[in-house]
This record gives C-alpha cells, structure tokens and sequence, in this order.
C-alpha cells in the first residue's frame, strides 16, 4: 500500500488542547519530514509551518487537531508532506485579511501566521465556516534532487 | 492490508464464533459499529471499561457510551476510519468515575464482499502510564532547560535547546533576569543553535526576552543563527535583525559580547 | 509650592552636572504630572548633562507611570540630556514585557544598578 501513488505513507495526528501540544507538533513534523527525505532546512520550515498552524488552533478556536503525513504525487515521482488543521473554534470571518501579514485579532502577536505558512509550502488551501470552524490543507513537495 | 473480515480464506481457517472468541480473548477494548454508530460487538474486557453488561451494550450508540471528547463530532478516529476506508488512530481520554483515562484508538473500517463500509472496528489500548511518564519528562525537562550559565565576568550564556513554549520561554525570562541581578551582567548570549523550530510565536518569545534583558542594561545577543534558522525567520517575515544582534555562532557571539565589554583576546606570544 | 510638595515624594541628587533621581514605589498620577515638570525646569536651569532615573525602590509600574516616565525620559532627550534608567527589578520587567510596552532603547539607555549607570554617564561625558 506504501507504494501506491497519491496514498499517505505515513501519517500522524495531533490533537490540540494545550500550549504545549505545538511541541509536539514540531517533533513529529520534524520527523515525518525527515522521512520523507526533505532536507534539514526543509525540515526546519515544515516544523515551524505546522507549529504555526498548532499555535493558531490554540489561540482562536482553543481545541482542535493538526495532520501530519508523508504523501506521494499521482505519478508517485516525488514525496511531500501535508499539513491538515482543523479545529471547531469561532471561524475565521474574513480569510483574505488573515492571509495579510502582520494582519491580526490579538494584540501582542505578531500575525496570524498563516501567510507563512502558505509561503513556506507549495499548496495551500483554507476553508472557513463561521460559528463551525477552520480546516486548512497545506503541502509541500520534496523538490528533486534532494537524497 | 485488508480489513475484511469476510476474507474466503480465513472463513476456511476459522470459524466466525472461533474469531468472536479470540476477539474476547484479547485483554484490551475490543467494539465493533455499523455505519450508524450503533455498538454491533464489544468484548468482555470493553464491557468491564464500561461497567456493563455485553449484551445491553448492543444496538445501542457507541458516543452515548464513551463520552470522550471525540465523540459523536469530527474528531472520532470511527467517523474518520470509515470516511477514508483506512486505519486511524488518535490519542483520547475516556471519562471514568475515577477520573480521566488516558487512551490510544485504533480505528479500521468493516467492508463487506463488495468493499463496502459497513461499520468500524476499533480497539483501545490503555496509556496511562505512558503518559504519566511523558508529564513526568516533560516536568524533568522543564526544570533542566533554563540553565543560565556566567561565561565571563560580565557575560551569560541560556543554550536553547528543543521545544520553546510560552511556559519556557516565561521560565528562561525569569531564570536571565535572575541570574543578570546576581552577577551584574552586561552581556547575555541567548544560543538557539539547538532549538527544534522557531515559528511566530516563537520568535515573539525571543524578541520580548531581548526587550527585557535591555530593560536591565544588559545586551541581548541572539546567536546559533543556523541557516535552516535564517531562512525561516525570513520567510515568517519576522523584522529581527533590525531590533536585535545577532550572530551565526556562539564563538562569534562571545567575540561580539567582548568588543561590548572593550575586552580583548589575545594570545601570549 | 504644591508642585514641590508632592515632587518631596522622590529624592534628587545632583553630582557633577548630573540629576540621580530615586523614583518612588507607587507614584500617583499627580506625583508623576509634577515630577515631570520639576525634573524637566531643573535639569535646564542647573545645566545637566545626564539624568538617572532609579527604579530600585519600585515594585510595580504600570502602563500610565511607564508611559509618564518614558515622555519625560524623551523630553530630556530632546533638551539634550542623557537619560539612564537603572535598577529596574526582573518583576517590574516581566510585568512591562507582558503589558506589551514598547521601550526606546535607542534614546533611553538602561544600566543594573546605579554605579553602572554612572559609568555610563561619565562614558558619554568624556567622548
């Protein structure tokens, strides 16, 4: 099953309750990302994509969970990563303002974090419903050439 | 893997009753669903989790017996298991009389001849102990990881090393203001060679720790700047370099912290 | 003069064109206002070059006496007076740092006690 294309190779899920729980977060992404062969910079950006993703759940919507898996393309030549958060918090009300930088609700952060996130990786994709929550889906391709 | 149960041949191996018996056997959580949530099989040991019969368990909803935090909503590995046909698994807690239960939950789905979902099976495995051991760590960890250390007269060094979390981070404040008081620091070196991410949040810890030490008239300098470092900073988009020193290495660091301090290496010649 | 008066509340030292001012715990908002004034007057008339403020005695600021003290400090600044700011407590600190209180660091110089605050001044005095 590992080698069929497009299907995870491994997957992990984190649930989000606590400050602490992005700690967690960095490690297993750290790991995952390793083992899909990304390099340590990568690896360095993937962790801090996922952790931002945790820390927003713990802020806004102060439950909810982050995916980590390994994941192949469809013509199964490349290895990625995907991130997927979603949470059952208040929603976001308006997304295209919290994909600005800096753009935030609280005072004392540096930004919703989102717009880095989508920086870091190559796909991304957030989906908001007010009053039910926010899932956002995100991957990141090994590019070729790294071992 | 196949989750089929009705797989040809093991009903030729096995009889339905020999597997339902095995399943009993087994000295975890064992429960079976339909595709409504409605309990279809629970072993002895489930039964006993529960303080129930077998039998009254049946037909009724799995959700209104558990009560965990996944239950009946997105987060139940079951839903999850039986919406992407594979195996899902999550950490949960299971409220008891005696307190919370601190559990791990393996989900697959149930598919008849036809590949179908039909219902999930699910098992339990109890990890009190791993996380009473993981807390206990954690605390250990806590404890040990603000270790700030006079490097010269004048001069302190905090290594950071793995997770930084908002407590830590509260934690390495403390511990540096401290420690400045006590030994009339100019300098600190904050060395985040070894830290496992950094991330905004992170990042905002760091600065405010600059911020405070300055607030003691003592120079923060922000060394072990990796380039996997770096380059997250800048694509956080993170403004560091303008408000704070910083330098790649510790060694730069502490050549940076004696030109501060009008000090000079030298060697005897 | 009432100003003087309520001023009492903080001890001024002048040493070689300088003003060592000890800030006292718990300012009230009038103190603060007068202080402002006298510090400011005084530090024109007597010639000063620099101005310590200590914090030493101070257990807790909050927002308005920060922003107070942190207007005179930029007032003096612009009279071309040095100001240093010393013996701020780790409490005080961390409880400026979680008000999220942005600090100029560039115009206000910091120092841990006193002594090295006049260090400091000397320092800039004789470059």
């Amino acid at each position: 099953m590992s080698e069929r294309p497009g299907f995870p190779t491994e997957s992990r899920t984190i649930v989000i309750s606590k400050d602490t729980d992005g700690g967690y977060v960095i490690s297993i992404a750290r790991m995952l990302a390793r083992k899909a062969g990304f390099n340590e910079n990568d690896e360095f950006l993937i962790a801090a994509a996922a952790s931002e993703l945790a820390t927003n759940i713990y802020r806004y919507a102060s439950a909810g969970e982050v995916a980590i898996r390994i994941i192949r393309d469809s013509g199964n030549s490349r290895a990625g990563i995907e991130l997927l958060a979603s949470d059952s918090g208040p929603g976001i009300e308006n997304v295209d303002l919290a994909m600005q930088d800096k753009y935030t609700t609280k005072k004392g952060s540096l930004g919703s974090g989102l717009p880095s996130v989508k920086r870091i990786m190559d796909e991304f994709t957030i989906y908001s419903q007010i009053g039910i929550g926010v899932k956002i889906a995100a991957r990141k391709w090994r590019q070729h050439g790294q071992s | 893997m196949d989750n089929r149960i009705d797989n040809p041949v093991m009903r030729q191996e096995i009889s339905t009753d020999l597997k339902l018996q095995l399943l009993d056997q087994i000295p975890t959580p064992v429960m079976a669903v339909n595709r409504d949530f409605e309990i279809i099989y629970m072993n002895q040991v489930g039964a006993e989790l529960l303080g129930k019969n077998r039998g009254e368990l049946i037909g009724k909803h799995c959700y209104n017996q558990f009560h965990t935090p996944h239950c009946n909503n997105d987060r139940c590995c079951m839903r999850k298991a039986m919406t992407t046909g594979e195996m899902v698994s999550s950490r949960n807690k299971i409220p008891l009389s005696d307190g919370d239960k601190h559990i791990m939950y393996y989900a697959v789905p149930l598919k008849d001849e036809g590949g179908n979902i039909v219902g999930g099976l699910e098992y339990i495995v109890d990890i009190s102990e791993q996380v009473s051991y993981e807390e206990r760590l954690q605390e250990q960890s806590r404890q040990m990881s603000t270790p700030t250390i006079k490097l010269w007269d004048g001069v302190l060094v905090l290594p950071v090393i793995g997770v930084v979390d908002s407590l830590r981070a509260q934690l390495m404040m403390e511990s540096m203001l401290n420690k400045i008081v006590e030994t009339s620091a100019k300098v600190i070196l904050l060395d985040i060679q070894g830290v496992a991410a950094v991330d905004t949040a992170i990042a905002n810890h760091l600065i405010k720790i600059t911020k405070a030490t300055r607030l003691m008239g003592c120079e923060c300098i922000l060394s072990g700047i990796s380039p996997a470092v770096a380059q997250t900073i800048i694509q956080l988009g993170i403004d560091m370099v303008d408000s704070i020193t910083t330098k790649s290495t510790l060694s730069d660091g502490l050549a940076e912290a004696f030109r501060i301090l009008n000090m000079k290496v030298q060697k005897i010649t | 003069m009432d100003e003087n008066e309520s001023f009492l509340r903080t001890s001024v030292t002048e040493i070689s064109s300088s003003l060592i001012v000890a800030i006292a715990d718990e300012m009230s908002d009038e103190d603060l206002s007068a202080f402002a004034s006298v510090i400011t007057t005084q530090s024109n008339q007597l010639h000063i070059k620099g101005v310590i403020l200590n914090f030493s005695m101070v257990q807790m600021l909050d927002t308005f006496s920060m922003r107070m003290l942190h207007d005179v400090s930029k007032a003096l600044q612009l009279m071309g007076v040095k100001v240093v700011w010393v013996g701020l407590k780790p409490g005080v600190v961390i409880s400026l740092i979680d008000l999220g209180i942005d600090f100029d660091t560039v115009t206000i110089q910091t120092a841990l006690n006193l002594e090295q605050g006049l260090e400091l001044l000397a320092q800039e005095s004789s470059l």
